[in-house]
């Protein structure tokens, strides 16, 4: 660059444009960075208590004998459950379900103790909110676990009345049994199941969002010739723009990744190196689309619009809460239209699962794919649209 | 205050309304938030669940036995709605291996002598393994397979009892003392479209309408607004207009979206008016208290965009608000959707009454009350333009 003024032209030069931007604009970007903050700070302590417990439910004891007093107790044991309420109506106990005050209710019935002395059967009514999934499906599960306890308690009892000794009962006939075993994230911790989804997907928001408004000022304001002016070219132009949000979202990236695993202390079962290749990757294929919204969308409003549309509902593609398998074949495609879904498949492999490197390569590559095959696209049309508003200007 | 200036409030008032209303018509970066946006998301955000149900995980069988009663076991669970048994493995390492390169999302291992000690009732185990890291899968592989064993055993056992003479009945009762019967008050299919999409519709209204009147206050500021806001009047106008819009936006969920995706409705109409009405103020004061704030147009979009999902996991829906820590609760309460979500749950997919949700109600209108004091006592609002 011996023709050029060293002072005025370059990628330093550029740099230090943008630093000077940064400045006069240090306000937006503190209140952008806390609430961000604010935000994955939030989120991380909501979900703190990390499995569901205690969830209230009520009991309707139409038989008030021992024996029915025993399985309502079993119930309160339970880690999934608290029986908050014994009511006398289901009218009553109906109310308080419609309400969420409790999220579900168990009738026994009136001859419970009567039933199982004689070895009839006896029917146990439960009516749950299937409206809240996630809680009905935890209730329903301990509900069953239980019920099945107190019943083989009660057939047990039952075989030791017609006669049989205890071991006789014991040995008479042993139903077939399935031992349940949960691979991966076996106690069901919402904390390590969904904050470490929900934080890159607050993170590519931010990404995103900047490097559109960054990006879009230079048109909206008519400063783009000179942008393109101080940089010399659009390559050194565009990297000068976008190193600074490169480098604070990584920080940001890497600040969670600490705090999961180093600080939270959760296990990873796969390679982490691999992982925060990722999550960088993640932030550079969010700015190169930012960079494509910018420069294609004609009013920066609109760029805004369409990136908050693409990046604020991204999570519920991301096949993390329910599966890409069983979306429509439509919305399966679209989800490699997302880096996120790349970056928490491979989080999962990684972290939860445990899979070879060579099995999380495919995610590597699609986020490669987003970096490198926009870009030329992105840069042309930056270039043109700067030159444009130098001829006009 | 005499008869001619009472009419002139009213007068500037609609005139503000109508004003409003044309600006949001006339801008389109604000319409495609307010209405474009909602009606975009009202088609997106089903769409991935549009199936409800996970079906047909894929999963594989460890055989160890290779008797005519595994293989049963294994059509068994291949027959239930949740699984589908894509391969049949000869030892249980691969099983795991299939599981970590995520070729099946499940498995069963049944052991050696699995079909003579089935056959002399013998303490018998199989081991089903679930996913923990796709909860969808979890819950689909442990429901399928326990499902299968449990026909099976009680299958066998019903023959055992036969055997000893007992009458087909008594054999079924003895099994099973007690009978656990589990039915659901709402959603009754499970479905997870129906679970997540009529929470996060209320979101979707307040945080669309929320970044419009921000994007058309912030533009009033930076050139001019089309009627002076020093006038009360017409900041209550504006207000009006805003809830307007939730209010149509609101009913558009309710009355089209869950109507074509067909979700569970219980709600007698006036009730529902009433929380809607309730809801779409709260949501418009907040929003325009908010929006006076704001200093240019884009200004909301850069700073608010990451608080969507706390706003979505503070509402209650999808993680139990008595599991969540007392001072983020108190902190959700700020937020119209908290209330605003339970209270539209309670009443439209669970049947509650009007009455029932008067806490949720309560919060709502507190925080319209502190929002339309923000409105009436700041003074700081965009100029008009000249």
């Amino acid at each position: 660059m011996s023709d050029t003024p060293s002072q005025d032209t370059g990628f330093t030069a550029a740099l230090k444009r943008e630093f000077l931007l940064y400045r006069a604009r240090a306000a937006d970007i503190l209140i952008s960075l806390s609430v961000l903050a604010i935000s994955m700070v939030v989120v991380s302590s909501l979900f703190s208590a990390g499995t569901l417990r205690d969830m209230p439910i009520a009991v309707i004891d139409q038989d008030n004998s021992s024996l029915s007093r025993t399985y309502i107790r079993m119930l309160d044991a339970s880690p999934e459950m608290e029986v908050v309420d014994s009511l006398v109506s289901p009218l009553e106990a109906r109310e308080l379900l419609e309400q969420a005050s409790i999220y579900a209710f168990v009738v026994v019935p009136k001859d419970f103790r009567k039933d199982l002395k004689a070895g009839r059967q006896t029917t146990v009514v439960a009516w749950h909110s299937g409206q809240f999934l996630t809680v009905s499906g935890n209730i329903m599960k301990s509900l069953t676990a239980v019920t099945a306890t107190m019943s083989a308690g009660a057939n047990m009892t039952a075989l030791e009345m017609q006669g049989e000794s205890r071991f006789a009962a014991d040995v008479n006939f042993m139903p077939i049994q399935a031992e349940l075993r949960t691979l991966f994230n076996p106690f069901h911790n919402y904390q390590y199941f969904l904050v470490a989804g929900l934080l890159p997907a607050m993170l590519q928001v931010f990404v995103m969002i900047w490097t559109v408004y960054l990006v879009g000022l230079e048109f909206q304001n008519g400063t783009a010739g000179k942008w393109q002016a101080t940089a010399g070219n659009v390559v050194n132009a565009v990297m000068a723009k976008v190193l600074p949000i490169f480098v604070l979202s990584s920080v940001i990236g890497l600040l969670c990744l600490i705090w999961l695993f180093a600080i939270a202390a959760w296990p990873i079962a796969g390679s982490l190196p691999l992982l925060i290749v990722a999550w960088i990757l993640m932030i550079a294929a969010y700015i190169v689309l930012g960079l494509v919204f910018a420069c294609f969308a004609p009013k920066l409003a609109t760029a805004l619009s369409v990136a908050v549309f693409f990046t604020a509902p991204a999570f519920a593609y991301a096949g993390v809460t329910f599966p890409q398998q069983a979306m429509p074949l439509l919305a399966q495609f679209w989800t490699y239209i997302l880096p996120i879904k790349s970056l928490l498949k491979l989080q999962i492999e990684q972290v939860e699962i445990g899979a070879s490197l060579a099995n999380s390569m495919p995610e590597i590559f699609i986020l490669l794919a987003f970096i490198v095959l926009p870009l030329p696209l992105a840069l042309y049309k930056i270039s043109a649209r700067s030159r444009a508003l130098q001829a006009s200007a | 205050m005499s008869e001619q200036s009472v009419k002139s409030l009213w007068y500037r008032f609609f005139f503000a309304y109508w004003q409003t209303l044309l600006s949001v018509l006339k801008d389109k970066n604000v319409l495609l938030l307010v209405i474009i946006g909602p009606i975009v998301y009202s088609i997106y955000y089903p769409f991935p669940y549009s199936s409800e149900l996970v079906r047909d995980i894929p999963v594989a069988v460890v055989d160890l036995d290779r008797s005519s009663l595994s293989r049963k076991l294994i059509r068994l669970a291949d027959a239930s709605p949740d699984l589908e048994v894509i391969r049949v493995l000869n030892d249980p390492e691969s099983l795991h291996q299939a599981m970590r390169e995520g070729t099946v999302e499940g498995g069963m291992i049944i052991p050696r002598e699995f079909s003579r000690k089935a056959k002399i009732g013998k303490e018998n185990k199989v081991i089903v393994l679930g996913n923990g890291s796709y909860f969808m899968f979890d819950r689909g592989d442990l429901l399928g397979f326990s499902g299968a064993v449990q026909t099976l055993s009680a299958e066998l056992e019903l023959s055992h009892k036969r055997m000893t003479s007992l009458s087909k009945v008594q054999a079924a009762e003895q099994g099973e003392p007690i009978r656990l019967e589990l039915r659901a008050a709402s959603n009754p299919t499970g479905g997870y479209s129906t679970y997540i999409v009529p929470a996060v519709a209320i979101i979707v209204i307040q945080q669309t309408l929320l970044l419009g009147v921000c994007m058309l206050l912030g533009g009033w500021r930076e050139s001019g607004a089309p009627f002076d806001l020093s006038s009360l009047s017409h900041r209550l106008g504006l207000t009006l207009a805003a809830a307007s819009i939730c209010c149509v936006n609101t009913l558009y969920y309710i009355g089209i979206v869950y109507w074509r995706e067909d979700y569970p409705h219980f709600a007698d109409l006036p009730d529902l008016l009433g929380v809607t009405a309730i809801y779409s103020m709260c949501a418009a004061a907040w929003s325009v208290a908010i929006a006076s704030f704001v200093k240019y147009k884009v200004q909301a979009v850069i700073h608010l965009i990451p608080t969507s999902i706390p706003v979505i996991f503070m509402a209650g829906f999808a993680w139990p608000i008595e599991s969540i820590a007392k001072p983020l609760v108190a902190l959700s309460m700020l937020i119209p959707s908290s209330s605003g979500v339970q209270a539209f749950l309670n009443v439209d997919q669970m049947g509650a009454s009007f009455t029932q949700v008067m806490p949720e109600l309560m919060v709502m209108l507190l925080l319209f009350a502190a929002a339309i004091t923000c409105i009436i006592l700041r003074k700081n609002w965009p100029k008009k333009a000249v």
